[in-house]
């Protein structure tokens, strides 16, 4: 029954770490493969159906803005709600660092695969009924030194993004976004976790193989 | 470890095999083995207690004390 529940707890760990790794890291690959071959990934018979709205921009407070929150359409005031927006990336951005931003992205990709492994490795020992075992502290170990790793290439996906993105604030009434990156803290505190967790295994391994020398 | 177990001198004295003090004292005979290596960590009061009455003796007749290297250094 223990088993049973650590099991289903498991199954829920990886799916959520499957959905949260791949999810979106294929919409962002996608977008970017898009960025370079010059495809703006929105048919063109589908961006000409669409209404422009005027906006200016405000170069002394970065913020584009609409004149008014209201659109005349034959005369007649109508609120304007934005639900959609299309960035357009500029002419001027260099292809290289669009190349090394993919590549981080995937170097990512790889980091979390690899996370998944080791932690179904570490399951799948567990079922087998080797809990305290040298092998457990290994896999252990290794997921949190890749959770640190993957949360330092997020960091220089942000910077790299940052250095070629230009961080407009959009702001209209109610309406706010930003392109500004984070450091992830919380991928750093599951990997120092992990650490703290392999060395606190290795104690109770030590403990275990006392006990089992207890006659 | 300056702990140093005469068990197997002991069962040699009263003629009994491992197995069949084993058995006597209720534990499997793989411990009674670590045991009787020397490679055991800990023993339980318990465990002494039967060992000593089915051999009729002594703790001290089993377990000696002879100081070692590393018990001198630490003293």
């Amino acid at each position: 029954m223990k088993m049973k529940s650590i099991n289903l707890l498991c199954v829920c760990i990886i799916a959520l770490m499957i959905v949260s790794t791949f999810l979106p890291t294929t919409v962002v690959l996608t977008s970017y493969l898009s960025a370079l071959g010059n495809n703006t990934g929105y048919p063109d018979a589908e961006l000409s159906n669409l209404t422009p709205v005027e906006v200016s921009f405000n170069p002394d407070h970065e913020e584009l803005y609409t004149p008014t929150n209201t659109l005349d359409f034959n005369g007649e005031k109508l609120p304007v709600i934005m639900y959609q927006g299309i960035v357009m990336v500029p002419s001027s951005r260099v292809p290289s660092s669009l190349i090394a931003d993919i590549a981080v992205l995937v170097l990512t990709l790889i980091c979390m695969i690899l996370i998944i492994i080791e932690f179904i490795r570490l399951i799948i020992n567990i079922n087998r009924g080797k809990i305290f075992e040298s092998a457990n502290i290994q896999y252990i170990w290794r997921l949190g030194i890749y959770l640190l790793i993957s949360g330092a290439l997020e960091c220089v996906s942000g910077i790299i993004r940052e250095s070629n993105f230009s961080s407009i604030g959009l702001k209209m009434n109610h309406y706010d976004l930003t392109s500004e990156w984070t450091i992830p803290w919380m991928t750093f505190m599951l990997g120092l976790l992990a650490l703290l967790l392999a060395r606190v295994w290795q104690i109770a391994k030590t403990m275990k193989e006392e006990q089992q020398l207890t006659v | 470890m300056a702990i140093i177990v005469n068990l197997d001198v002991m069962m040699a004295k009263r003629k009994m095999s491992l197995l069949e003090l084993s058995q006597r004292i209720e534990i499997t005979p793989s411990n009674l083995s670590i045991l009787k290596t020397g490679k055991a960590k800990a023993i339980r009061f318990s465990t002494l207690n039967s060992i000593c009455n089915i051999l009729k003796c002594t703790p001290g007749d089993i377990l000696e004390f002879q100081p070692d290297e590393e018990t001198l250094k630490d003293a």
